[in-house]
Parts: structure tokens; C-alpha cells; sequence
């Protein structure tokens, strides 16, 4: 049911800033809160980490309220399984792409992955998936590299 | 400098051929941003930063100027044309604008919407002419308790730029401030966050923050909720005529023209502003003094007028606070002042008097740029409602590109790359919670001077907090604070007590 999805991700948001607040609190008082009577590079991290784990707890109430009560959340549009492989194709072919220019240079990385989101992910046609690969990759190398100078990874041959 | 001598030097600098191309490119890119929806003008300026490395300073910020209020015209095209608000500030504009349009009355609204920006975009470079120096000058007495009261002052007010319910955006915004304090403490140098990680040592970048919240965040959630629905757009005024109002319409605009740029540049200058609320104030003032209320949603053009005069208005004035006092007012300022930084430039009461022609040159653009703008949309209108066309399956990835190589070229590291990626999942963890990256975001650049401004305040004071009372300035915006916080907690339980009060109503 979408609107019980959208409150249970609100929940998760609350649910891992409290984590954060915890665990920023944690850290701050651990690194000491006051030096000689003058605020210690702990006492703001304690301070803002105690403020996040109230308002989060807070927001955490008016949520379980809004799911007991019927909900006063609004309804937002549910992803489907599509949309989750998307996200992650969309961050495995990134995160590749960063790491795979260091050793075949930024050209052959960044063709095969415009390459693989467009015809993998997307499922646009070939014909255009290659077109649109070759032009965006020809037009950040020459931009980047030739005019603007960025030492983007050359590749290595 | 006296304002002549100002003025001739900002337009001497905003019309050199550079600086009058890098201003068309911004107000263009800026306007095909406003009409796609989803990619906003934080995001895009996030990923142009690369762009700018290689440029002056003035050019930079007079390119990401233009950027930011040209984003505010094209989000009215697709706002009155298609009933999707271009980007944050035009979703005013559907109510009155999109039915004007149904209406037949199309060309009239887009007119309206154009030339009530450019007024409002003209008259606010004219107050900023007639205040910039004074603030200048009130500003250069801020010494660290009144830079940290700004800075206090800044943080309750920055959420009431979130999206989401207020209280979603403090949470937002506490942990902007814990992202602050990752790195070298400003006083003992004592590690914080850092887990031995020397990448770490020097916090996180506000640039690859900015580029991964916001850009990599959009192009997540765009795919994880990717629809097939086709855009349909109502006809484009195929004559320029059609775009004129009349004098009736003249009539009717011409004080929500005047009451929304006034709000616009007051709500511009505020920290947590900016052109989404001053054109929420707007619509909302216009409602109330009409004579006829009941015109309102059915396609009453001071509706339209009003609102984009407001949020054309508030944008341009955000650039005061930024430059004068070197606070920003919202997320689109947090990624502007990473730009200065970039240069090397610290904007704050001194940019005034050491490059008063990157001051007075900006505020120049803005008039240039805004006549570009009105220029520009007249026959281009068709061109940026065919961009809608574009399959978000071709603008993703290209986008996607753009972002890594914008990242990388910052430091020429990948780790920065693999940050912007890991923010942009928080970013979009963040959509699905209902919480608002903008004010992490603010919250994050006021963080560090927060910090720095207090210790040195309590040096000046030697350990006594009493130094920010004893100070005119500082203890008014502290009391302005306070004022704020009160207001903003008794607001409303009244409201709610009018709500449940038996009445005739």
C-alpha cells in the first residue's frame, strides 16, 4: 500500500538521524566537552547530536501517531522494482566509472558507462544509445580536456 | 566610491564581451533548467562550478547569477504551459497562470510573468544601488560576536526553507552542523569524525557535497521513479504580439508587480528567504487585498504578476548578504560562496572596497541578464517547452557525467568522486524521508563560521559569553533569534486555538 511505504520511510529518516544524533553525542563527549572552563572540540558535536536525537525522537511520535491514527501524511508515488535496479545500476556504473578511468583512461570509461546506462538501464534504442554515447563523451573530452584543461585520466597506451 | 563612479564600473565590467557571453550562457542554461522539472538551479550550479575553474571571479559569479534568475523565468513557461512547476519558486505560478493559459490566454501570462520579472529585476538592482554601500558600511563594524549572532540568527531562520515540516528541516539542519564539525578542530587541531582517514583532515568539501546532495541526489531519485507519462503542453503564442498584455492587465499587475518585488527583495535579503517563500508571500498578499478573492485559482493575473516579481526579485537580492556579509541564505548561496572560495575570494564587508568590480559588476549583470532574459524568451519559448521532450533516460546519464567529472576535476582525485556519489544516496535517502537536503546544506557552510566566530568572540571577551550582549548589533540579532524561536513555537498553538474556537464561521 503506498501510503503505509511512505510512512515507514519517514520512520526509517527519523529512525537513522537519531541513530546520528547517538552516535555524534557519543563521539563528542568521548573527545571532552569543556577545557579550562572554554568550550572542547567535543562540546558542539555533544550539543547538536543531543538537539538531532530530540527532534528525531519527536519526529518519531507524530509519525507512529500519523500510522496509528489513519495517517495525516500524504501519499507519494511508490518506486517499483525497475525503479530500485535503476538506482542501483545508476550507482554501481558511476562508482565504476570513477574507479575504471584511473586505468583506462576517462574516454573508454566514460563511453562504456554513458553506454551501459543508456541501453542497460534505460533501454533506449541502439542506434541512439551510441550516438548520444559517442557525441557526450567526444564533447566532455574536448571541453574538459582540450579547452578547459581539466588532467582528466589519459588512457594508457 | 561614490554610486556614479559604482555603477560605471559595474557596467564596465558587465559589458566586456566575456562577461556579457558568460551572462547569456547563464541566463539561458538558467532557463532551460527552470523548464525541466527535477533539475533545480542548486543543482545545476553544483555542476557547472568545474566550469567557472578556469574563469575570473567576476565572470564566475556573473555566469551562476544569471544561472539562478534565469532558472526563474524558464519555471514559469512550464509552470503557466504545462502545469509543472519548472523548479521550487513557479509553483505559485500554476494556480492562476496554467488557468490563464487553458484559458486562451497563454501569451498574456508568459508576458506578464517576463515583464513583471524584468520590472522587478530592474527596481531591485536600483535598491541595491541605493543600500548596497550603507550595508557595506554597517557590515565592516561586524566584528566575531556579531558575524557569530548573524550566523545564529542565520541558522533559525534556515528552516524555514525546507520543503518538508518544519521540524523535518531542523533535523535537516542539526546534521549539516554535525557534517560541519568533520575534520581539524578551528582551535586545538584535535581530530573529529576522522577515523584516521587523512582525506578527512580537511572535512568535507562543500562543492562535492553540494554536487552530490543535489545533483546525484536528483538523477537517483529521477530514476528511481521514473514515469512514461508524456508531457503535454498547451500551444506556444505563435506571434510576438500575443505575449503583450493589455492596458487592462497593466492595471491589474501594476501593484503586485510594485508589493512583490518590495517582499521579494525584503525576503531575499533574510536568511531562510529567497524566491520560493517570497513568492508564497506574494500570492498570499495578493489574495488578501483583492477586492475579489474569488478570482484567485480561476486565472486572475495579479496572481501570476505578483509571485514572479517576488521570487525574480528575492533571487537577485540573495547575492547581498552573500557578498556583504559572506552569509548565505539558502542552498543555491551555500554552492555560489563555494565558487568565491574556489577563486579565492572571501566574500564579506571587505569585498566591497578591495574588488568593488565584482560587487558593482554582478549587480550590473542583473540588468543585462534580465534583459536577455525577456529578450531571449520571446522567441525561444517553443525551443525550451521542446526540451520537456528530451527522454529523462538520454539527461540522466549525461547529467551522471557531468557530476563525475565536475568532482574529479576539483582535486583530481577520485576519493572526491566516490563522496559525491556516497552523498548522493544520502540525498536521496533523505527525499524518501520527507526531509530536505537545502537546509543540511546552509546549515553546513554556517556550521564552520559558527565555530570560528564563537571561539573568537569569547577570545575578545576573555571567556565571557557577556560579549555578545554588550554589543548593539549582536545582541539585537541575538533578541531577534529569540524572537523568531518564540514566534515560530506559539504561531501555532494559536492558530490551532482560532481553528477550534466556536464561531458563526
Amino acid at each position: 500500500m503506498p501510503f503505509s511505504r511512505d510512512l515507514a520511510h519517514r520512520v526509517a529518516g527519523s529512525l537513522a538521524m537519531a541513530g546520528i544524533g547517538c552516535w555524534a553525542a557519543w563521539e563528542g563527549r568521548t573527545l571532552g566537552l569543556f577545557v579550562l572552563g572554554t568550550p572542547a572540540p567535543g562540546l558542539f558535536p555533544f550539543i547538536f547530536g543531543c538537539m538531532l536525537l530530540v527532534m528525531a525522537l519527536l519526529c518519531l511520535i507524530i509519525d507512529i501517531a500519523a500510522m496509528r491514527g489513519g495517517g495525516a501524511a500524504p501519499a507519494v508515488p511508490v518506486d517499483d522494482r525497475s525503479g530500485l535496479t535503476r538506482v542501483a545500476g545508476y550507482l554501481a556504473v558511476g562508482v565504476g566509472c570513477a574507479i575504471a578511468m584511473q586505468w583506462v583512461g576517462f574516454v573508454l570509461a566514460a563511453f562504456v558507462a554513458l553506454l551501459l546506462l543508456m541501453r542497460g538501464f534505460e533501454r533506449m534504442p541502439w542506434k541512439v544509445s551510441l550516438l548520444t554515447t559517442v557525441g557526450a563523451t567526444s564533447v566532455a573530452y574536448v571541453l574538459f580536456v582540450r579547452l578547459l584543461g581539466v588532467p582528466l585520466p589519459a588512457m594508457p597506451l | 566610491m561614490e554610486l556614479l563612479d559604482a555603477l560605471s564600473l559595474g557596467f564596465a565590467t558587465a559589458l566586456t564581451p566575456m562577461n556579457l557571453l558568460y551572462c547569456l550562457v547563464g541566463v539561458f542554461i538558467g532557463t532551460a533548467v527552470g523548464v525541466l522539472p527535477g533539475l533545480g538551479p542548486t543543482a545545476t550550479i553544483s555542476l557547472l562550478l568545474p566550469l567557472t575553474f578556469q574563469m575570473d571571479a567576476t565572470s564566475s559569479i556573473i555566469m551562476l547569477a544569471g544561472i539562478y534568475y534565469g532558472a526563474m523565468y524558464g519555471g514559469s513557461i512550464t509552470s503557466i504551459l504545462v502545469n509543472i512547476p519548472g523548479e521550487a519558486a513557479s509553483i505559485v505560478t500554476c494556480i492562476d497562470g496554467h488557468v490563464m493559459a487553458k484559458n486562451g490566454r497563454a501569451g498574456t501570462a508568459l508576458g506578464i510573468a517576463a515583464f513583471g520579472s524584468l520590472i522587478a529585476g530592474i527596481a531591485t538592482v536600483i535598491g541595491i544601488v541605493l543600500i548596497g554601500p550603507s550595508l557595506a558600511q554597517a557590515a565592516l563594524k561586524f566584528a566575531s560576536p556579531e558575524r557569530f549572532a548573524l550566523v545564529v540568527f542565520g541558522l533559525t531562520l534556515v528552516t524555514f526553507i525546507s520543503t518538508s515540516s518544519r521540524l523535518r528541516g531542523i533535523m535537516s539542519a542539526l546534521a549539516g552542523l554535525i557534517l560541519s564539525t568533520v575534520g581539524l578542530d578551528v582551535v586545538s587541531g584535535q581530530q573529529r569524525f576522522t577515523y584516521e582517514i587523512p582525506y578527512l583532515l580537511d572535512g568535507v568539501n562543500l562543492v562535492i557535497l553540494a554536487m552530490g546532495l543535489f545533483g546525484v541526489g536528483e538523477v537517483l531519485a529521477d530514476a528511481a521513479r521514473r514515469t512514461d507519462d508524456a508531457v503535454v503542453a498547451l500551444p506556444v503564442p505563435s506571434r510576438t504580439s500575443d505575449l503583450l498584455p493589455s492596458r487592462e492587465d497593466w492595471r491589474l499587475s501594476g501593484w503586485p508587480i510594485a508589493r512583490g518585488t518590495v517582499l521579494g527583495f525584503v525576503l531575499g535579503l533574510l536568511p531562510g528567504g529567497g524566491a520560493m517563500i517570497a513568492s508564497f508571500a506574494s500570492y498570499v498578499a495578493e489574495k488578501k487585498l483583492s477586492r475579489t478573492p474569488e478570482r484567485f485559482g480561476r486565472g486572475a493575473i495579479e496572481g501570476v504578476a505578483g509571485p514572479e516579481a517576488a521570487n525574480n526579485a528575492a533571487a537577485q537580492t540573495s547575492f547581498i548578504p552573500l557578498l556583504n556579509l559572506g552569509i548565505p541564505t539558502g542552498a543555491v548561496m551555500g554552492v555560489v560562496l563555494g565558487a568565491l572560495m574556489i577563486h579565492g575570494v572571501n566574500p564579506g564587508p571587505q569585498l566591497y572596497i578591495e574588488k568593488p568590480e565584482l560587487f558593482w559588476g554582478v549587480v550590473a549583470s542583473m540588468v543585462i541578464g534580465n534583459l536577455m532574459l525577456v529578450v531571449l524568451n520571446v522567441p525561444l519559448i517553443g525551443i525550451f517547452v521542446r526540451l520537456l521532450r528530451v527522454p529523462a533516460g538520454l539527461l540522466s546519464p549525461l547529467i551522471l557525467l557531468v557530476c563525475i567529472v565536475g568532482a574529479f576535476s576539483i582535486n583530481n582525485n577520485v576519493l572526491d568522486v566516490l563522496v559525491m556519489f556516497a552523498a548522493g544516496l544520502v540525498g536521496l535517502l533523505m527525499k524518501k524521508a520527507v526531509i530536505d537536503p537545502a537546509p543540511l546544506m546552509v546549515a553546513f557552510v554556517l556550521g564552520t563560521m559558527f565555530e570560528s566566530s564563537l571561539h573568537q568572540s569569547l577570545a575578545i571577551g576573555y571567556g565571557s559569553a557577556w560579549v555578545f550582549l554588550e554589543r548593539p548589533i549582536s545582541a539585537t540579532l541575538l533578541g531577534a533569534s529569540v524572537l523568531v524561536i518564540a514566534v515560530s513555537l506559539i504561531a501555532p498553538l494559536l492558530v490551532r486555538r482560532l481553528i477550534d474556537a466556536p464561531g458563526p464561521n
